[in-house]
């Protein structure tokens, strides 16, 4: 079985297109850390500024004449918590280090997803569409086998983009911004609405851990639509349409009590961190059983669809 | 060649939609012999391989690969068969040698002492390092044949081995597998539609239309050219009515050839001296003697009743 996988990972990493999309990941990070230091304009009168931002904020919240909607009132308390801990630990807003940059990179991995749906979907199809399935599977290797070790092989890109958006957004970070502070508190909104904090390191990996689950399924997705219609294409682009639509369509639906079932109401596990669940009631244990019953479900119609398909043509 | 059987073949059946493409087709493949499926396109020859490759299903009977069910035990029943099904299709981005090199790993017991062998053996080995994007198609074929070969299979599965070859190509191809089936006692199946090629590639042939055998022959009993055998002779005379009454005291029946206006004589090698010199001595003028060898084109159309040309 290792060596199965030892095949599959040499050829993906053999194609060039693997390395391209590698270089492009380095290349937006670099790209942004750039554009990001360019902006950082240091001011002199932040505390003053902060400090008259909160009063407003506190005399808004005072005000019985002003109606404000529950989740602006949370924010706005959340915004001065966030404000008068900066000036006791004399941050200024808008402050970089590479842990604070490493935490905005996610967006960085969200492109990264869409390369590693390209890979997904092309490790199936792309054998039917070349005839090489025709060899691959005439060796005395069982099919089920053949398509765990492809899939397993497709894990492993995306950890291993993760891992690279990580480590580079961490290094091209410290160069530009510096490293310390991955113990320094980061104050945020929870999802019960109250103000709390977490060093940036927990932070990060609770993040990047999140982010990699929620990546899996859509890679599952790409992967399963690959074995299933052997066509590189429709898997890449079927997948990336579910990335970017999915969630807005939970958002769409949510008065309706199914809206929860929906695998994109709980691929993002990191809103029972912070933000709260689009569907009140939702808990994060329940999500974790949601996806894996997507997880088995998207699995068992590949493996099905693969093992039984007749290779003609 | 031994009557030790490789590959057995019982009443395998392919049923899609409501279209029988391979009807109850039995048959069984000797040690060391030249195997091939012969008929026109879409008579099911692909198919019945893809079967015993295990690239489709097989709706009923079976296939045993020395002794072991393909559909119960892939994995070991592969593990002695070699196959090209169609066009060899490898890797383009990776090297010949990188190709060879991924199905090694597939299979227990291959070594890059293996690979090299293979690679000499079909002799590639001076672009073996190349990528096979730069290959030309025989370059492929041969790429193709090593990687069949890579794992010492007992059996050899080639369909429509020669599709796309030069003429020399198929030549080269063709003395591989003799002597492959001759040196290392290798049972070969091949499939084609070109019967002229069969009749040099193959010991015995099955000929299958519309998914049923519709015979199994051995070649040599086809072409009819065991030397013992009577054999149809054809006569260039002068005077046919004088030839013909000769040919009557002589007990021989005799009959106009096809087209060419000359007489056809079925006897015995050994006594055509003995027939010309009656002729002569008749008076006959004989300007023209030589045997008539059936070629597996006739006996195929024969057989299958149908005027086709290959």
């Amino acid at each position: 079985m290792l060596k199965l996988i030892q095949n599959e990972s040499i050829k993906i990493a053999l194609r060039l297109r693997t390395w391209i999309m590698a270089a492009l990941i380095v290349v937006i990070v670099v790209v942004a850390a750039i554009v990001i230091n360019a902006h950082l304009k240091p001011n002199a009168n932040w505390k003053q500024t902060l400090l008259s931002q909160n009063a407003q904020a506190e005399a808004t919240l005072s005000n019985p004449h002003v109606y404000l909607p529950p989740i602006d009132r949370v924010r706005l308390k959340g915004q001065v918590a966030i404000n008068t801990y900066d000036i006791a630990h004399n941050l200024p807003p808008g402050h970089q280090d590479a842990w604070v940059f490493t935490l905005g990179s996610l967006s960085v991995g969200q492109i990264g997803v869409v390369f590693v749906t390209v890979v997904a979907g092309d490790i199936v199809a792309g054998e039917f569409a070349s005839g090489t399935i025709k060899a691959l599977l005439t060796q005395p290797v069982n099919r089920t086998r053949i398509i765990l070790s492809k899939y397993v092989s497709v894990l492993l890109v995306t950890l291993a983009m993760f891992v690279l958006v990580l480590v580079s957004s961490v290094v091209i970070g410290g160069i530009f911004f510096g490293f310390k502070g991955v113990g320094e508190p980061l104050v945020f909104v929870n999802a019960k609405q109250m103000v709390t904090q977490m060093t940036t390191g927990s932070f990060i990996l609770l993040g990047y851990a999140f982010a990699l689950i929620s990546s899996v399924m859509i890679v599952t997705i790409a992967f399963m639509i690959s074995a299933v219609f052997r066509s590189s294409a429709l898997a890449i682009a079927l997948s990336i349409i579910t990335l970017f639509v999915g969630v807005s369509l939970v958002q769409l639906l949510s008065s309706f009590t199914w809206d929860k079932y929906i695998l994109f109401a709980n691929t993002d596990l990191m809103q029972y961190i912070t933000g709260g669940p689009p569907v009140a009631g939702m808990t994060m244990g329940f999500s974790i059983v949601v996806l894996a019953v997507y997880f088995i479900v998207l699995n068992a119609v590949s493996w099905r669809v693969f093992v039984q398909r007749d290779v003609s043509s | 060649m031994s009557n030790e059987v490789a590959l057995e073949i019982k009443n395998l059946t392919k049923v899609i939609g409501r279209k029988t493409i391979v009807d109850d087709l039995s048959f069984a493949v000797r040690k060391g012999e030249v195997f091939g499926l012969l008929g026109p396109n879409g008579a099911g020859k692909t198919t019945t391989i893809r079967m015993i490759v295990g690239l489709i299903g097989i709706t009923k009977g079976s296939v045993l690969v020395h002794e072991v069910d393909v559909t119960k035990d892939f994995e070991s029943a592969m593990s002695h068969v070699g196959a090209i099904v169609e066009n060899p299709e490898m890797y383009k981005y990776l090297s010949g040698y990188q190709n060879l090199l991924h199905f090694a790993r597939m299979t227990p017991g291959v070594n890059r002492a293996r690979i090299d062998e293979v690679v000499e053996l079909v002799g590639l080995k001076s672009r073996i390092h190349d990528r096979v994007r730069k290959y030309s198609l025989g370059m492929r074929q041969r790429l193709g044949l090593a990687l069949a070969l890579l794992r010492d299979p007992s059996i050899l599965i080639l369909d429509e081995p020669t599709n796309g070859l030069d003429p020399a190509g198929i030549r080269e191809f063709r003395d591989h597998l003799r002597s492959l089936a001759a040196q290392r006692g290798m049972s070969v199946i091949v499939s084609s539609h070109l019967l002229a090629e069969m009749e040099l590639m193959c010991d015995r042939v099955a000929i299958i239309q519309d998914g049923k055998l519709v015979d199994i022959r051995s070649i040599n009993e086809m072409k009819g050219d065991a030397p013992t055998a009577a054999q149809t002779t054809r006569f260039k005379v002068d005077n046919h009515e004088l030839a013909m009454s000769t040919f009557a005291k002589a007990d021989l029946a005799c009959q106009p050839a096809p087209e060419s206006g000359e007489l056809d004589v079925v006897l015995d090698p050994l006594a055509v001296a003995d027939v010309v010199a009656a002729l002569v001595h008749a008076g006959v003028k004989v300007s023209g003697v030589r045997t008539v060898t059936r070629t597996l084109e006739e006996s195929f159309l024969e057989m299958t009743g149908e005027v086709r040309h290959a």
